[in-house]
């Protein structure tokens, strides 16, 4: 039964009281215990990397399965220099390096395949392995749209120019690293299904801006190449 | 091109085709042959050419590997097995007994069959059903027979493949690791998550967030990290100046990383020092904006829109002609990706209009809006 008048009212607010405070001793325990479950893996984390962190450094197939997984769970390895994964395991500064490097081939070199250069092209100047390419690119992406990757696996072109590049032009340049980096008008319209007045605008545009080199050999239709997708 | 021999005789009972490709012919290194519009056939035990009224053929146990050379301009899609020499005492005639290449070569007549053929054979290499019957009737040796004694490449290739599985088998051990980790990671995630709807007081979220950060949770790393801050204002002002007033966050991020030579920062910690400096850093009068487009740009904090669109309208005087990107990158000193956004901000802002053709793009002033006052 509730006590009624004043006294009342001040028991109720002490019981108030009180259940605040052991809210917050409870919220202290939590803490405490989220705290020490974080020291905990920590020490596991540093007992793994005592004995794979060569692994993990010599093995391309490791770190994309180690990727995958952080993936998996909703953590981000590299996100943070300081975080344990880069300490520990010493991934940071191999991976923001690699994107540094990366940034700066592809400032110098883009101009050359008009915008496009092909990831194992990358993978090959910087001698690393393509699959390290595709993270180094994946983390710079946080930094605004600049680097798209076109396409999977050892066929993977890079847009290496922020900037618009239609989804159009995406399909025309994944479809092309199928045909050793060619596409004419008639395959991409069987192919792709697009109308002619779709696939010629396109064309038209890309050639304008060097993305794609026309060649017309006698009596044949006209070729068009992607010169990221052809020299790689 | 000698390890092809005329095959006279009848397929093993347990013999299956696993694929076809017809219009092919032989190469003799890089030489065409007159063995052309054959058909390549492969089996679970050899793979054989028919064509020209002859029959050849390579028992699959002479193959150590197939690769695919795509075509090109005049060069048709090729297959390449590279095949050992056959055992001088069971080697059947053949059409040449010296080979220009240790390589057989053959071209495919359509694209991708080249691509198929290797599938299959390398298929039909991994299942070694020959070999199986060879265990059980002895009579023909394999290159990697249970016999022992292998010589010349396949001893090679047997102790490449020894190696190959001991890596695989750290590799495995270092996987079953990693998944228990990744198993512990995930449920501390979720306890910190979980942690983080009850938690209370400005202390105790920051510690909470520090943690999650250290395992790669939260995204938005407001850290209070003032030292970031200044040091990216130290690095980039004067590549800022350099370039007009402002630089491409990419450009940022390796500027400060390769300034520090090590113990370097993560692309997300430069952006949200970047995002925040103006408020955290003020002295350094650097700005943080987001175009449309999602290029990101540092910038001096003085240079806003309309200081760029006054800029640009009062340079497009100098070109009767049309302003191009690269005349504007040229002139005001930007990178060309920043040239391109501000000319396409101004268009936006209808201080601009474009003329698109097939000699480019170039930008004229919006007479339509300075005549419609």
């Amino acid at each position: 039964m509730r006590k009624r008048g004043i006294a009342g009212i001040k028991d109720r607010n002490k019981i108030k009281e009180k259940t605040a405070e052991k809210a917050q001793e409870l919220q202290k325990a939590d803490l405490e215990h989220v705290e020490k479950q974080f020291s905990v893996f920590k020490e596991r984390l540093e007992h793994f990397a005592k004995n794979h962190r060569s692994e993990i450094r010599k093995n391309p197939a490791f770190r994309k399965q180690f990727q995958a997984m952080c993936a998996a769970i909703g953590v981000d390895p590299l996100s943070s220099s300081k975080g344990f994964w880069a300490e520990v395991l010493g991934m940071g500064d191999f991976y923001y390096e690699l994107s540094v490097r990366v940034v700066e081939y592809c400032m110098a070199y883009r101009d050359a395949t008009g915008g496009l250069i092909a990831l194992s092209t990358i993978a090959k100047s910087l001698k690393a392995e393509p699959a390290d390419i595709e993270t180094a690119l994946g983390k710079l992406r946080t930094l605004g749209k600049g680097y798209q990757v076109i396409g999977k696996g050892s066929t993977a072109i890079v847009q290496a120019v922020p900037g618009e590049f239609s989804d159009d032009a995406a399909k025309l340049v994944e479809y092309s690293s199928k045909h050793n980096g060619m596409v004419c008008q008639s395959s991409v319209e069987r192919d792709l299904g697009w109308s002619s007045l779709r696939f010629c605008s396109l064309v038209e545009t890309l050639a304008r801006e060097g993305t794609v080199w026309a060649d017309a050999p006698p009596a044949r239709e006209i070729q068009y190449w992607f010169p990221a997708v052809f020299s790689s | 091109m000698n390890r092809w021999c005329y095959f006279e005789g009848a397929p093993d009972p347990a013999e299956r085709v696993l694929g076809q490709c017809t219009g092919c012919r032989l190469y003799d290194g890089d030489v065409k042959t007159n063995y052309k519009d054959g058909t390549i056939s492969v089996s679970t035990h050899k793979i054989t050419y028919h064509g020209q009224n002859v029959t050849l053929f390579i028992p699959l146990r002479l193959i150590i590997s197939a690769n695919s050379v795509p075509g090109s301009w005049n060069h048709s899609p090729k297959v390449e097995l590279f095949a050992q020499q056959w055992e001088q005492s069971l080697k059947p005639p053949g059409p040449q007994s010296t080979s220009r290449s240790n390589e057989v070569r053959f071209a495919v007549a359509k694209k991708r069959q080249e691509d198929f053929a290797v599938q299959i054979i390398q298929r039909a290499l991994e299942e070694r059903v020959w070999e199986k019957q060879a265990r059980q009737s002895q009579t023909i040796p394999g290159i990697l027979a249970a016999s022992g004694k292998s010589r010349g490449i396949g001893a090679v290739v047997k102790s490449q493949e020894a190696k190959h599985e001991k890596e695989n088998a750290m590799t495995s051990e270092g996987l079953q690791d990693l998944k228990k980790l990744m198993k512990h990671a995930d449920d501390l995630a979720k306890l910190a998550q979980t942690a983080a709807t009850k938690v209370d007081g400005q202390d105790e979220v920051a510690k909470l967030r520090s943690m999650m950060m250290s395992l790669g949770l939260e995204n938005d790393n407001a850290t209070g990290e003032l030292g970031l801050e200044k040091e990216l204002a130290v690095v980039c002002r004067p590549l800022i100046e350099k370039s007009g007033g402002m630089m491409v966050m990419e450009e940022a991020y390796c500027a400060l990383n390769r300034a520090r030579g090590s113990e370097l920062v993560s692309p997300e910690e430069v952006y949200s020092a970047a995002k925040s400096i103006s408020k955290t850093y003020p002295a350094a009068g650097l700005l943080f904006k987001k175009y449309d487009s999602g290029i990101a740009v540092l910038q001096d904090s003085s240079l806003s829109d309309a200081a760029v669109v006054e800029r640009i309208l009062a340079l497009i005087t100098e070109f009767p002609e049309g302003l191009t990107a690269e005349n504007y990158s040229a002139k005001a000193g930007f990178s060309p990706i920043v040239a391109k956004e501000h000319l396409q901000m101004a268009e936006l802002k209808g201080d601009l209009c474009r003329d698109d053709s097939s000699r480019g793009v170039k930008f004229f002033p919006n007479l339509f809006q300075l005549h419609s006052c």
